[in-house]
């Protein structure tokens, strides 16, 4: 390998060389075995030389989610809709029907997005609630804004995934909206929820549905908590119906804690439907660890959860 | 010394083939094996979190954008998205103030030694010395400039207060050694 080789190999690899001498190189190399192998021999020296010289940085799990999902969102982008077919008012029959079969063609051949396409909303959401919680942390970090709100990460995962151990495969869910720090929109059909509390994580998925019985319909929450407000919000989709000497009864277990403590009762207007609750807990000095949502008895109202799991997390 | 095995090293070129053909769970597979390793070159060159970050998102969509044109035999997967990614990193930073300053260093001080004026945190300045030592201090110097400052020859020349020709003489010669160093790892 010469100066010259290298000098020119190493522009090759870094992707200085312009348009021209870049293709020239190319076929260097697809003609000269010898200088595709050393070319390779670089690349992967390079490679080595870069991991070694660069120190470890901690990347958390959010962050790498983050970063995944945003990739995903972008690989998986619908591309642009073909062109509406054109306008014609006074071609021939024929002519016509060559164009709407030009079209049909066109339609039939658009370039489509890989699989998974429903997954890319959800990432949105990550992504713009992990920029949120960057930037808070900044603030904090700075000693501004320490009477600000913290938001908490939603993280949402397919309940059907999520009963097998999965993390990935997400389901649908509107573009994500940053309303406020610590709110944020989520759209229909997301089954499941991940939540980060203060850089630990709360998953809120939907229970499984006992053997034999049918699949409640995609019922889902999130949640997230606010602790400058010590205030909670969960917003329900889908609630199952519940009969009226029953109820459905949100229960939260602290962090720190082993029980899990009564915060109030899913409102009735909710069951069989959507709709969103806030609640606190009882001392301001904790943050919600696990939250659940069971059907209880209106004749005997528990002091822990007893009845049925409606919603659980993690 | 790259650290995967050969199975590793043949499982990484399926994934990119397979993100070829479309597969978006290829695409999150290879991100979860590498991402950390891209971000930590992203930090390296970026030196701020928000932009490797994001640099390491653009380098994953460029690699799936480019998944059909990669040739094992033009490197392995990593160095493949190493390189990418040190690329788009790069690019991010010649449009940010930190290259700016880097400039406007680079113009200040041409005639000092280039490798300790950089601006470059403690424990990196420890990592380097420890890796880097078996190159000369040329060496050294014009490899971390290339790679990880984006410099052109003509500007390692100028900081290095030395001919371009020697330039290129001192990367031929780490690249060398550090080849060998690699081989004698592998």
């Amino acid at each position: 390998m010469t100066e010259d080789f290298t000098t020119e190999a190493l522009a090759y690899l870094l992707e200085e060389l312009e348009p021209a001498a870049r293709a020239r190189f190319e076929g260097r190399l697809a003609a000269e075995p010898e200088a595709a192998a050393a070319v390779k021999a670089l690349a992967d020296t390079l490679a080595a030389y870069a991991l070694d010289e660069s120190p470890p940085q901690a990347l958390t799990a959010a962050e790498a989610q983050a970063s995944r999902a945003a990739a995903l969102i972008r690989v998986t982008a619908p591309a642009a809709a073909p062109p509406p077919p054109a306008l014609v008012r006074s071609f021939w029959p024929m002519a016509a029907a060559l164009l709407l079969g030009l079209n049909i063609a066109q339609w039939a051949l658009r370039p489509r997005p890989p699989a998974a396409p429903t997954t890319a909303e959800i990432y949105a959401m990550e992504i713009a609630q992990q920029k949120e919680q960057d930037r808070l942390e900044a603030a904090e970090k700075a000693g501004r804004d320490k009477a600000g709100p913290r938001l908490l990460t939603v993280d949402l995962v397919d309940n059907d995934l999520a009963e097998r151990g999965g993390r990935k495969g997400l389901v649908y869910a509107e573009p994500a909206t940053l309303k406020k720090a610590g709110v944020v929109a989520a759209g229909p059909g997301t089954n499941s929820s991940t939540v980060i509390i203060q850089r630990s994580t709360v998953t809120l998925s939907f229970s499984p549905a006992p053997k034999g019985e049918a699949r409640l319909p995609s019922a889902y929450a999130w949640s997230a908590f606010d602790q400058s407000r010590h205030q909670g919000l969960l917003d329900l989709h889908n609630l199952p119906s519940v009969p009226a000497d029953r109820f459905l009864e949100l229960w939260v277990r602290a962090a720190g804690s082993a029980a899990f403590e009564k915060v109030g009762e899913i409102p009735v207007q909710f069951y069989g439907r959507s709709g969103s609750v806030t609640y606190k807990l009882p001392s301001a000095s904790v943050v919600p660890a696990q939250i659940m949502v069971t059907v209880e008895s209106r004749s005997a109202p528990p002091k822990a959860p007893t009845g049925p799991v409606v919603l659980h997390g993690p | 010394m790259l650290p995967f095995d050969a199975a590793a090293l043949d499982h990484h070129r399926h994934l990119v083939a397979r993100m070829a053909t479309g597969e978006t769970e290829a695409l999150q597979e290879l991100h979860s094996i590498h991402v950390g390793r891209i971000h930590n070159v992203a930090m390296r060159i970026l030196a701020n979190r928000e932009e490797a970050r994001e640099a390491v998102q653009d380098a994953f969509v460029k690699a799936w954008r480019r998944a059909a044109t990669y040739q094992a035999e033009r490197g392995e997967v990593l160095s493949w998205l190493i390189l990418i990614a040190r690329t788009t990193a790069i690019d991010r930073l010649r449009e940010s103030r930190r290259h700016r300053e880097v400039l406007t260093l680079l113009a200040q001080e041409a005639a000092a030694p280039a490798l300790e004026a950089l601006p470059l945190p403690a424990v990196e300045r420890e990592f380097l010395d420890h890796h880097l030592s078996e190159l000369t201090p040329p060496q050294r110097q014009a490899l971390e400039l290339a790679f990880f400052s984006g410099c052109s020859q003509a500007e390692i020349a100028q900081r290095m207060a030395a001919p371009v020709s020697s330039v290129k003489n001192h990367l031929h010669r780490g690249l060398l050694r550090l080849r060998q160093l690699k081989d004698s790892h592998d």
